[in-house]
Order: C-alpha cells, then structure tokens, then sequence
C-alpha cells in the first residue's frame, strides 16, 4: 500500500509540473514551490544540524576558536539590515582570501602550464601517423581558439583568419556541449516517464512486476 | 571617517591577504604549525558558509511574499506561497520529531524521495522537449559556423545512440574523434584563458585592486 | 486577407506542440513495449572499466558521491555498475558525499546494491561512507591533508579510528584512485599535490565535454570517464551489471530518431525556401 501511495505521488506530481506545457497553472505552481521549498529548506535544516555537530557542540565542549566561524557565520546575516549590512563583508572575505590562496597554488599548474604541457606533447603523442597529425591539429585548434578572448588587438589580415578557424573549434566543442545537454535531459525525461509507466501504471494499476 | 574607512575597506583586505597567505604557505612549506593553522582555518570556512544558508531561505520567503503581494488576484502565486509554506513546515516539523541525527530517516527519506525526486526529474525532464523543439529551429546549416555546430553535435548524440551506432558504426569512432580533438582543443584553449582570467582576479583581490565581491550595502 | 505560405516555411515552422506531443511519445513507447535496440561500447567506457579490472588487491579508492537527487537517471546507471564493478575486488571503498542530497540517496543506492548480500563485504571493513560535510576550497584542502580533521566521525557517528578500513589511511597520500566528477577540479586537489589517479564520472553535461583536456588512459591525470545515463548502459554492458541504463536505451533511441527527424525537417525547409523559392 505504502508502495502504491508513493508511486501515486510520484505521478501526481510528475503531471503537475508538466502541466505547464499547457500554461501556467495552480498545480505547476504548487509543484514547483513544492521543490524549492525541499531545495531550500532542507539544505537549510541539514545545515542547521551540521553546524549543531560540526561547531556548536565542540564549541561548548571547550574548543574556543570556533567561536570565531559562528560569529562570521553570524554576522553574514547583517545583510538584511542597510546600517550594518558591512558588517558581513567579513565573512566573504575569509572565504575570498582562502579560495584566492588556493587559485594561486595548484591551479596554476592544474589549468595552465599543465595544460600547456599537455597540448606540447599532444603532435608527439600518438601510436599512428593518423594520431599525430590529430594531436598536431589539436595543438592548432587550441592556439587559434585562444586568440578567440584576445580582446587587445583588432581581428583583421591573418589574425583575423586565424580568430575564424578558431571559432569553428569553438562552434565544435559548442555542438558537444549542446548534444550533452540533449542527452541529458532526455535521461531525466525518461525517467520522469518511467515513473508513470512502470512505477505506477504497470506496478501498481496492471500489477506487473517490473525489473 | 578614517576609522569607519578602517573597518569597512581595510580590515576585510587584510582578512583576505591574511587568509590568503596560510593556503600559499601550506603548499610550499610543510611545517605541523601551518598544516594545524589551515586544517583549523578549513573547518571555520564550512561552518561560515553553512551558517550563511539561512540568508536564502529568509531571501526566499521573502521574495515570494512580495510576489504574492504584488499580485494579490492571482490564485497559482497565492496557493504557491501557501505550498510553500505548508511543505517547509512539514519537513522541519519531520526532521524536528525524528530526531535531529535523523534526518535521513525512513519516514524522511519517503517524503523527500516521493515529492522531490519526482517533481525536480519532471521538470529538468521538460527540458527535453524544449531542446528538440529549439533543436528544430536552431539547428541549420546557415553557415559554416552553424554547419559545424550541427555537425559536432549530431554525430556526438549519433555515438552515443546504439541504434545509430549500429546502422552507421563509422559514427563512434568520429564521434569520439570530435569528442578528443577539436572539443578538447577549444576547452583546453578555454580552461588556459579562464585561468589566466581568475589569476589576475586572485592578485587583483589580494591588492584590495578588486572589491566587488566583498563590497556590502 | 491571409498570406499565403509555401509549403517550405510551414515545413520549417511546425507547432512546438506537435513537436512536444510526438517526441514525448517516442520516448513513452518503449517503456510499454520494450524494442530490445542493440548496444554497442565506446572506447573511453572500455577503458574505465579496464582501470577498474586492474586495481591491485588492497587498493584504496576515495569515491566522491554527488547523489544529486534530481540527477539520478542520467548518473545511477554509473554509480551502480561502478560499485558492483569495484565491490568484486579486493579492494577499500570509501565514500564520500558532496551534496547535500547524497546522505539520502546512498543509503537507498546501498540498499539496492546489497555490498554485505551480493558481495560478501562489510561496513567498516571493506568499505565505508563518509558524512556529508560543506566543502568550501578551505574545507576541501584540510580534507585532503588530514582526513580526521574534517570527519571525524563516519555516515553513522562511529569514530573513524574505529573503523578497520581507516587504519593506516591519514590522508590523500593514502588514496590511489579518486572517482571525482570534475577532472580539472579533482587534478587541482588531489593530482597536483598528492598524486592521485583520477576516474570521472558524472552527468553527460557535466562532465563530458570538459573532462577530454585532462583525459589520457596511460598517463592521467584523468584515466578513464564514463557520463551520463547512455554511456552508462555501455558500463553495465561492459560489466555484465545490467540495469536501468541498459533499460533506457531504447528510449533513448527512438527519441533521437525523432528529434533527427525534426532537425532534418528543419533543414529541409530552410534550404528549400533558399533555393527552390517561398512566399
């Protein structure tokens, strides 16, 4: 029964949200106020109980310090007040200042001389001929899409063929990105579907075991 | 003034070069005092940032109230701002009476993976159907660059679709050939100018030279 | 007075709503009636699953578990064939969640994998989950250089020297293969100062077409990756672990057989209007 109870919410809620294919309406609405309140709330609740564990309870059982993160964590709800709202720019700045630490460490050899590296061996790389001269053709496409965020200098003679061929490397990976995206959401679709079909319509109504 | 121009400029500048400074340390000096200071420092950033969540439930609420407000007539906004309500209570009433190390309860788990799962599925899945009626109207060869994005795209969905695997197999290899050399040439060239970019951020911000992330009010 | 269309423009300007209606079929059918498409296994799953084959007996392997609740469809075919995959060997899973959805989710993807049943395996022993923690940069790079000072406790409160699994395993020095869903995030944080080899997996959109610059099957730092739910089903092919990716493919199919269809309906117009004329 519980079993049937959920499939049946589950349906319920799959056809409201898609009723707004035809337009807006009470239940899409409903539906979706529904998901932002999981979305928030229950990030805010796992938050709450993890700031419990994590800071509150070691904090009454004698670690000092972390008197500070609460009281950052604290001030940050300055915000919603004009007079003090500067307040928070305390907290954003212990995050900015370590995130900025870190982005100046291993990023740089992550994202860029790792990176450069890569494309230098790439010609050189291959087991066939075929292979290089993909790997050399990578090593161009990569120089020429650069020069795509190059915004010193006026694309025009050679340069400017060169900012077009880059464009079509960019156009490519775009292609990808956009066939990624299809196949994702079509894996969502699906599974929305799947809910109808086997959880409720064949599962429950029809009693057909579903594997 | 100048001490106003203290604490409101200055002090978050040396808390971000301060802050800064340990991560720099801790990578290229391993000493127990610096791995003790960042291991400690690590922890204080979870706690801020989720202590800081509460902001965008308040923001929330507080958004959708004004919405209902400016449209008062509007039954959907109005029984949206009540469901939203109502549902939020809900699961603070269930995380609250199953106890607070239980939030992944049964009885949790039941309500979030019946409302959530399906409804957050339903809606990401509607973006299918707005792809292939973009993909209809996008997706024409009007010229080289358009032709090319076409093609990338196409012959991609083609590899991973087994039954087009199957009719044309000349697809998988192109597909990943597509995938491995001109899409990452074009990242690569992507994630090496990005980089660069947040870089000159990163020393930027550590020079007080870039403030609008920690300008407030 | 209407103006009259010729039969290009309103081949190039169908209603969305026929477009909707047909493609949302085309992807019900199947599930009613299953066609049994054939499938067939790209070169990169194959490799993956080869790393996977490979690990030495005792190998340690940190798995970073999204459990984006919303995500499932396209990623469970991935986690699933991958844990079965690595519960055959010999080998120490840790788990690690990092969203906020993953607490709930891995008890149900547990449940459906049955390590203890199926396997013979046990919590704390063989493998272990960790319990969700947020992870700013900060938090992430204490992680990695101290495990217990970020969790010191596991999924179930049991303190990490407790468990078996933990002993002798301090930080990512520890760690052999990290399973991460973002290559160029998981070579700055375990690659670049620690070593770790990386295997990717993730949703197609996340992680495909950002993952090839950092992707080389000899030298790394990214070995292998497997995304989304259709190169997923090529996993469980591979494995023999079959399930719901395998499922979906037909659906799969015969929805992109539509949308190509559509796409090719589109261009049919567009040059016809170009070079055969249309009002």
């Amino acid at each position: 029964m519980a079993d049937a109870i959920f499939a049946g919410i589950q349906v319920a809620m799959v056809l409201a949200v898609w009723s707004y294919l035809y337009k807006e309406n009470i239940f899409s609405k409903v539906a979706s106020s529904i998901v932002i309140s999981i979305s928030t709330v229950h990030f805010f609740l796992v938050y709450v109980q993890r700031t419990i564990d994590s800071a509150v309870i070691p904090l009454l059982n004698g670690r000092i310090s972390y008197i500070i993160p609460l009281t950052l964590g604290l001030l940050m709800y300055t915000r919603l007040t004009k007079k003090w709202a500067w307040l928070s720019s305390y907290a954003y700045s212990l995050q900015i200042g370590l995130g900025t630490g870190s982005t100046l460490t291993t990023v740089v050899a992550s994202s860029i001389t790792g990176r450069i590296a890569m494309l230098i061996n790439e010609p050189f790389k291959g087991a066939t001929m075929f292979d290089k001269l993909s790997g050399t053709f990578l090593f161009i496409g990569a120089i020429l899409s650069m020069t795509y965020w190059l915004f010193t200098r006026e694309a025009t003679g050679i340069y400017g063929y060169g900012v077009k061929i880059g464009r079509l490397f960019l156009m490519a990976s775009i292609g990808m990105l956009y066939a990624e995206d299809v196949l994702w959401s079509q894996s969502l679709f699906v599974g929305a579907w799947e809910m109808i079909i086997d959880n409720f319509i064949k599962a429950v109504i029809l009693g057909i075991p579903v594997g | 003034m100048a001490s106003s121009t203290f604490w409101r400029r200055d002090l978050p500048l040396l808390i971000i070069v301060g802050s800064a400074i340990p991560t720099l340390l801790w990578r290229y000096i391993s000493h127990p005092i610096i791995d003790a200071i960042f291991a400690e420092v690590g922890n204080w950033s979870s706690i801020i940032s989720m202590l800081g969540w509460g902001i965008a439930v308040i923001y929330l609420f507080q958004g959708e109230y004004a919405n209902m407000k400016q449209k008062p007539d509007d039954v959907p906004t109005r029984a949206g701002f009540y469901a939203l309500c109502a549902f939020s209570a809900l699961l603070a009433f269930n995380s609250v009476t199953t106890g607070p190390d239980k939030m992944y309860s049964d009885a949790y788990q039941w309500w979030y993976a019946a409302f959530y799962r399906s409804e957050s599925t339903a809606f990401y899945g509607l973006m299918f159907l707005y792809l292939c009626s973009a993909s209809y109207r996008m997706l024409r060869a009007r010229s080289l660059e358009s032709f090319v994005l076409m093609a990338a795209g196409l012959l991609y969905i083609m590899r991973s679709s087994s039954m087009f695997a199957l009719w044309f197999p000349w697809c998988v290899p192109v597909g990943e050939w597509i995938m491995n050399y001109p899409n990452k040439a074009a990242t690569t060239a992507a994630i090496i100018s990005a980089t660069f970019g947040q870089v000159l951020i990163a020393v930027r911000q550590m020079l007080g030279r870039e403030r609008t992330a920690i300008e407030v009010g | 007075m209407g103006e009259q269309r010729s039969i290009w423009y309103k081949l190039g300007n169908i209603d969305y709503r026929i477009i909707y209606l047909l493609v949302a079929l085309m992807t019900a059918w199947p599930l009613w009636s299953p066609v049994g498409t054939p499938m067939t296994v790209g070169e990169n799953v194959k490799q993956y699953a080869e790393h996977i084959r490979d690990m030495e007996p005792g190998t340690v392997v940190l798995c970073g578990f999204s459990g984006y609740m919303t995500m499932l469809p396209d990623i469970e075919p991935i986690y699933l064939a991958t844990w079965k995959m690595l519960f055959e060997k010999d080998v120490k899973i840790m788990v690690r969640v990092t969203d906020v959805d993953g607490p709930v989710v891995i008890r149900q993807e547990f449940e459906k994998i049955k390590p203890e049943e199926n396997f013979g395996k046990v919590y704390g022993v063989d493998y272990m989950i960790f319990p969700y923690v947020l992870m700013p940069t900060a938090t992430e790079i204490a992680f990695t250089d101290n495990i217990r000072t970020v969790y010191p406790v596991d999924y179930y409160g049991t303190p990490l020297d407790d468990l078996p699994i933990m002993e002798g395993i301090e930080s990512m020095h520890d760690v052999d293969w990290y399973f991460t869903s973002g290559a160029d995030w998981g070579n700055q944080r375990y690659t670049i100062p620690y070593g770790v080899k990386l295997l990717c997996w993730g949703t197609g959109t996340g992680l495909l077409p950002f993952v090839p610059p950092f992707y080389d099957p000899v030298s790394g730092p990214c070995y292998g990756y497997v995304g989304g739910a259709s190169q997923g089903g090529e996993l469980e092919l591979e494995s023999g672990f079959f399930g719901a990716g395998v499922k979906y493919n037909d659906c799969k199919n015969l929805a992109i057989l539509g949308l190509f269809a559509f796409v090719l309906l589109g261009n049919v117009s567009y040059f016809g209007e170009k070079y055969l004329g249309g009002s």
